[in-house]
């Protein structure tokens, strides 16, 4: 289990997260909704202790960092390495053996071509195929489905549904509705760094509405577009 | 156009910043440090002044990055797009030029310009998709990285190899190790995003071990060649080709050690600045080496908890 405590998180006065309190559970995922800016991203960092932060994360099992897998929104790629190796550098990083990458390269990627060059889905796929590698029991997904093909979503649903069954914690946000009733048991709605509402699967519907009402005609008549 | 200059000056006056300095103190010492390189080459290299011409281009062409050249070509009008290019180039060489003229080489000053104005016109291809093979796959990073970024330096090097065997002369030889070992070194250089850090379930301690024990296996691979053919041909040498490799490792132990000590900063310059005086003064390395050992360690200490 994983217990944030009133986690806030400051860059110089700029009060970012505001008093965060979530639990989350093996066999649970969660989904964390916002506008763009709201802290999702820093709050996943936070969580994975990339960041640091006033409050507190306790993992019961011990040390969170080496059994977590991190995907970011936008993953970065060290330049001249293939997919291939970067595979092999996370494995390396937790001290996993992989013989045959092949066989694991659930989304056919071009492991031999240099990861830099691949697309933004691609890019994406590799990163998440490399902490599914790594044999994590927590994983933090930053918009694992933004910029991923359809199949690939379907196959990324699949593989969330089978870390359910396996007792993970997941913990991932995305933008696109369908996808969060199609995936999480629970939602968190982030509004300007801290979380305004938390609901289970019956009660979705309620965030998307006020989410979806937060003055987006005015924002779009402001725009004065011509 | 004016306010893409304008943002360009803010971007030169931040990149000072993030250097830790005030454009007010860096500017001169660039300025000087400069004029000293380039009179350094004036008086040591042979026809420099035409040299000096082509180091103009590959500075220019080198800044003329693809990425940033098709931002510009979306966003702006074709003549202004041609404009800043062209613009963007003669500002490039501008400091080729000063010194050029200081040394009355016109020219020299006129080929610049010339050239110049071609490199503008010219289209930068995007990066090579070519795989380059290396014997570094196991650990793949620094070592693969910058083996494919200079695996064509390793032909000369190994070239001024058989030069030194043939001709006889053992110091050409020397010359090679080191050479390895700064190339080696510059490996080290770019900072690392904090992800790649933070994945290892290791400690600080042995995450810097883990790095040392890589550089120095896969640098002994890279001057092997070279200490085996030494020893074969100047047997009566070996101790000093020991000594060299010895002070190679050490040297590039202290690289590994100063990219996690400057992990936050990420100052390449001072870098290579310490890294030149080591080379020069290698005693240093006594004070260098526990100096970054410790700041590697405090920095290491805030991602891999």
């Amino acid at each position: 289990m994983i217990s944030i405590k009133s986690l806030q998180k400051y860059y110089g006065s700029h009060h970012v997260l505001k008093d965060i309190n979530l639990t989350f559970n093996p066999g649970e995922i969660h989904g964390v909704v916002g506008e763009n800016g709201a802290g999702k991203t820093t709050l996943f960092r936070s969580i994975s202790g990339i960041e640091n932060f006033n409050g507190t994360v306790e993992y019961t099992k011990g040390n969170i960092k080496n059994v977590m897998g991190f995907l970011p929104t936008d993953p970065d790629f060290l330049s001249k390495v293939t997919g291939k190796e970067y595979l092999q550098l996370l494995c390396n990083a937790r001290n996993i053996k992989v013989n045959n990458f092949a066989e694991k390269n659930i989304f056919d990627l071009p492991l031999q071509q240099y990861a830099e060059r691949y697309s933004t889905g691609m890019k994406k796929k590799l990163a998440f195929t490399g902490i599914l590698l790594q044999d994590n029991d927590i994983f933090i997904l930053d918009e694992p489905f933004n910029g991923v093909d359809i199949y690939s979503n379907t196959v990324i649903t699949e593989i969330l549904a089978k870390l359910k069954q396996l007792n993970k914690i997941i913990v991932l946000s995305s933008h696109i509705f369908s996808t969060l009733y199609e995936t999480c048991d629970y939602l968190h709605y982030l509004k300007k760094g801290s979380i305004v509402k938390s609901v289970d699967k019956t009660q979705f519907e309620s965030i998307e509405k006020e989410m979806q009402a937060s003055g987006i005609k005015v924002k779009i008549d402001n725009l004065n577009l011509k | 156009m004016k306010y893409y200059y304008q943002l360009q000056c803010k971007r030169l006056y931040r990149s000072f910043k993030d250097f830790g300095t005030e454009p007010i103190i860096g500017f001169p010492i660039i300025i000087g440090l400069f004029y000293w390189l380039s009179l350094s080459f004036f008086n040591q290299v042979p026809y420099a002044s035409y040299v000096y011409v082509l180091l103009s281009t590959v500075f220019i062409y080198a800044f003329n990055t693809s990425g940033h050249n098709e931002f510009i070509k979306q966003h702006f009008s074709t003549s202004n797009f041609r404009k800043i290019k062209l613009l963007n180039s003669l500002i490039g060489v501008m400091p080729f030029v000063v010194f050029s003229l200081y040394k009355a080489c016109y020219i020299e000053v006129f080929l610049i310009f010339v050239l110049a104005l071609l490199t503008s016109w010219g289209r930068k291809r995007n990066k090579v998709s070519l795989i380059i093979p290396t014997p570094f796959n196991k650990q793949p990073w620094e070592f693969i990285i910058g083996f494919r970024k200079t695996f064509w330096l390793f032909f000369l090097i190994y070239a001024l190899v058989i030069v030194a065997i043939v001709k006889g002369n053992f110091n050409l030889g020397l010359f090679s190790i080191v050479a390895i070992f700064f190339i080696c070194s510059t490996y080290y250089l770019k900072k690392d995003p904090e992800f790649y850090i933070w994945i290892y379930a290791m400690n600080s301690k042995e995450f810097l071990k883990y790095k040392v024990v890589t550089a120095l296996w896969y640098s002994f691979i890279l001057t092997i060649p070279i200490c085996i053919s030494l020893s074969l041909f100047y047997a009566d040498q070996i101790h000093v080709i020991l000594l060299f490799l010895i002070l190679g490792w050490v040297y590039l132990i202290m690289y590994v050690f100063m990219k996690y000590a400057f992990q936050s900063q990420g100052l390449e310059i001072m870098q290579g600045v310490i890294g030149v005086l080591c080379i020069l003064f290698p005693p240093l390395m006594v004070i260098t080496l526990p100096y970054f050992y410790n700041k590697a360690l405090n920095n290491l200490d805030l991602l891999l908890k």
